[in-house]
């Protein structure tokens, strides 16, 4: 069937508008993945570049560090993941109860404050913080009197330090929470409250079946995006601990880090392990959209 | 139409002075490039700048002056991040002509082939050339000349001299025996229990420099002649077990998890009365400790004879340059004896070169003599990074100290465990 010129000149136009796009997405996401593929099927040694198929993936599945460093990764993801949003969910509420008012709107601008910060600066300031001797933690606790809650917080195994870490990427990402769930409250119309008052639901009720429903799909998309996020975070770790001690700390990140620039300077065995990764997270979530994103949003 | 001519003839006008301006601007470049093109620019990359500008511009000044055809060009990175642009760079192929390098990654740049192998420029040399460096070692994995040290950097201790002489000693000490007993007494305890300074601080990393100097004088052997690691023997497990002790008793609380940074504030508050060190710390303690207080430099105790472990920057040519034999020239006269002079005599360097042993300021300044005395009459000399093992030991050394300071292993059980980590490591590269 003959295009005509006009429907030509359309498909053009189009090409154009989305070369740049498309050349962007290729250039700085497919090729390097492409590359890094490749890279993760060759040894280098000084003089060669010999194939050797999936060796290097053979070896991150046996690599103890390697395991350790998922589960560390996992364990870090579903606990920052989960603080961001509990937090970021309370002060949403708080600030939809408390409406329109200054009140409000100074705190709003307060507790956005924390996503501001370079990430590196607030992993620097916390560094500071949970400093093993001049921690600004515990010199506020022994000028209040309180010198027994002193600790050597990123030290002590009895605190893991990975869960302190944890809670300070929480501090740190919760108010794009908020603020994503403070919209979603935003479009609830106060009819259905009226009409679930008059109809005596209690306050877990009203929450279930007329909040959590409008909050629901914008859950589903941060909680998404967060945990990507939070699968491949590396600032803080790498600042605070460097996945020490004892590797109590290493995720993936810094131990993919280390192995390319570091340990080894093993490229093919850092590419490897980039590629598990990013296998696991795509089957997290295709899993994640066919179950929560499965149908269509109804009330 | 009277105005239409005015404006053809504007257009015109316009068109032969932009056209003037396009010849005029194409022929200034042309000329440049063909001035340039009379000399070739090396590229360097280094980090010393960022440390000690000054001497990297008069070694700089000196070559070209040298060599009038070849101008530098010198790119400066910080030290932590240097390793990832050099690998990175590495990786793509675009190395600059001269590269230093140094640390944990020297031995990647090479292994991964990014470095030119200096053999062919070595041997067009006269005899002697290379035994005139103090510390030039083949490249445990090519096998060959990749890189040249320019800057010693060597290992010691830096004391606090009022703590010493609080605790009754007016000389540092100098066997490990003397060592622990002075940071013992040095070790103060405030009313309340807590201690309020402690005797000694270092770094935890897996090359720090205190177990360097320990397991070198203590006679371990880092690794054996048939490859396998050597941190299993004895003499390894005596040098952590007396390290643990040290650490345990007369160091800060959280010392396993220390990185450099942690073991310098602490001495440069004055907590510490030691801190495990080298050289380098020289221009970072006269900005950065605490006023009121004399600090020097001590040579590393001695267990059966003086022994010295050395850390060295090196400098190497980037693989595929386009001007090598120019690379070469450059490279060889910033390691070579005039550029070490200059380093030594101007800059408060410690020699790399045998030559350069004899210049006054080595053996009367107190911040160089310790370490060039050290290094002069070691008789042992260990260069962590010629062991193929090497990047193992980074890779599972600091692992190993904090399970012992944790009290997960014993020193025996640990430094065994470590030894055969190595092996298996070693056996799947």
């Amino acid at each position: 069937m003959k295009v005509s010129s006009q429907k030509k000149t359309y498909y053009w136009t189009a090409f154009f508008f989305i070369a740049p796009g498309v050349s962007f997405v290729f250039f700085l996401t497919l090729y390097p993945f492409g590359q890094a593929m490749l890279m993760s099927i060759f040894k280098v040694t000084s003089d060669s570049r010999t194939f050797i198929g999936l060796a290097n993936y053979q070896r991150a599945f046996q690599d103890n560090l390697f395991w350790l460093s998922l589960w560390h990764t996992l364990y870090f993801t579903v606990i920052s993941v989960s603080l961001h949003y509990f937090i970021g969910l309370g002060f949403a509420l708080l600030l939809y109860r408390l409406g329109k008012s200054i009140v409000s709107n100074i705190l709003r601008g307060f507790l956005f404050l924390p996503w501001l910060f370079a990430s590196a600066v607030w992993c620097v300031t916390w560094q500071l913080i949970l400093h093993p001797h001049f921690s600004v933690l515990n010199a506020l606790f022994n000028s209040l009197g309180l010198s027994r809650l002193s600790h050597s917080w990123l030290s002590d195994l009895s605190l893991l330090p990975l869960t302190i870490l944890s809670v300070v990427s929480g501090l740190k990402f919760f108010p794009f929470h908020m603020v994503m769930l403070f919209a979603a409250l935003q479009v609830i119309p106060l009819e259905l409250f009226e009409a679930a008052e008059i109809d005596g639901a209690s306050s877990l009720q009203k929450f279930r079946s007329i909040t959590w429903q409008f909050l629901k799909p914008v859950t589903t998309i941060i909680l998404c995006y967060d945990t990507i996020g939070s699968f491949y975070y590396f600032d803080l770790v790498w600042i605070l601990t460097r996945g020490g001690p004892m590797n109590e700390t290493e995720v993936l990140s810094t131990y993919i880090f280390k192995t390319v620039f570091q340990l080894e300077g093993s490229f093919e065995y850092g590419s490897s392990m980039a590629i598990i990764l990013m296998i696991i997270l795509s089957i997290f979530i295709m899993v994640y959209i066919k179950i929560f994103l499965r149908g269509e949003f109804e009330i | 139409m009277k105005k239409e001519n005015i404006l053809k003839g504007s257009n015109i006008v316009l068109l032969m002075l932009i056209f003037t301006f396009s010849l005029v601007f194409a022929s200034v470049l042309c000329f440049n490039d063909f001035a340039q093109a009379e000399k070739v620019t090396l590229t360097v990359w280094d980090t010393s700048s960022n440390e000690r500008p000054e001497a990297v511009k008069a070694i700089v000044k000196a070559f070209e002056a040298q060599n009038p055809d070849i101008q530098v060009k010198i790119e400066t990175t910080d030290w932590n991040s240097f390793a990832q642009k050099s690998l990175l760079a590495g990786e793509a192929n675009v190395l600059p002509d001269c590269i230093e390098v140094g640390g944990d990654w020297m031995q990647p740049m090479a292994k991964r082939g990014y470095l030119e192998d200096l053999q062919p420029f070595i041997d067009k040399e006269p005899d002697g050339f290379i035994d005139d460096y103090l510390m030039a070692t083949k490249d445990s994995w090519t096998g060959t000349y990749s890189y040249l040290p320019w800057i010693a950097n060597v290992m010691g201790f830096y004391m606090v001299e009022e703590y010493l002489k609080e605790a009754g000693f007016t000389e540092a000490p100098k066997t490990w025996e003397e060592f622990e007993e002075v940071a013992k007494k040095c070790t103060i305890k405030g009313a309340d229990g807590k201690v309020e300074r402690w005797g000694f601080v270092s770094s935890q990393k897996s090359s720090a420099e205190f177990v360097r100097m320990l397991l070198n004088s203590f006679g371990a052997v880092f690794e054996n002649p048939d490859g396998t690691s050597g941190l299993g023997s004895p003499e390894a497990i005596a040098a952590i077990e007396y390290k643990t002790r040290i650490e345990k008793n007369y160091a800060p609380e959280g010392i396993a998890v220390f990185e450099a940074k942690e073991s310098r504030d602490i001495f440069m508050a004055g907590k510490a009365a030691f801190l495990a060190e080298g050289n380098w710390m020289n221009s970072m303690l006269e900005v950065g400790m605490m006023p009121g207080l004399t600090w020097k430099p001590f040579l590393t105790p001695v267990k059966d004879v003086p022994t010295a472990v050395v850390g060295p920057e090196e400098y190497g040519i980037g693989k595929g340059t386009k001007h090598p034999e120019e690379a070469w020239k450059f490279v060889k006269f910033i390691t070579g004896p005039e550029a070490d002079a200059i380093l030594v005599k101007q800059f408060k360097g410690i020699p790399s070169h045998r030559v350069n042993m004899s210049i006054p300021i080595v053996h009367l300044d107190p911040l160089v003599a310790p370490f060039a005395d050290q290094l002069a009459n070691a008789k042992r000399i260990e260069f962590y990074g010629g062991y193929k093992t090497y990047g193992a030991f980074v890779k599972y050394g600091r692992d190993t100290y904090q399970k012992i300071l944790y009290g997960k292993m014993t020193v025996e059980e640990a430094m065994k465990e470590l030894a055969k980590k190595i092996d298996e490591e070693m056996a799947k590269q």
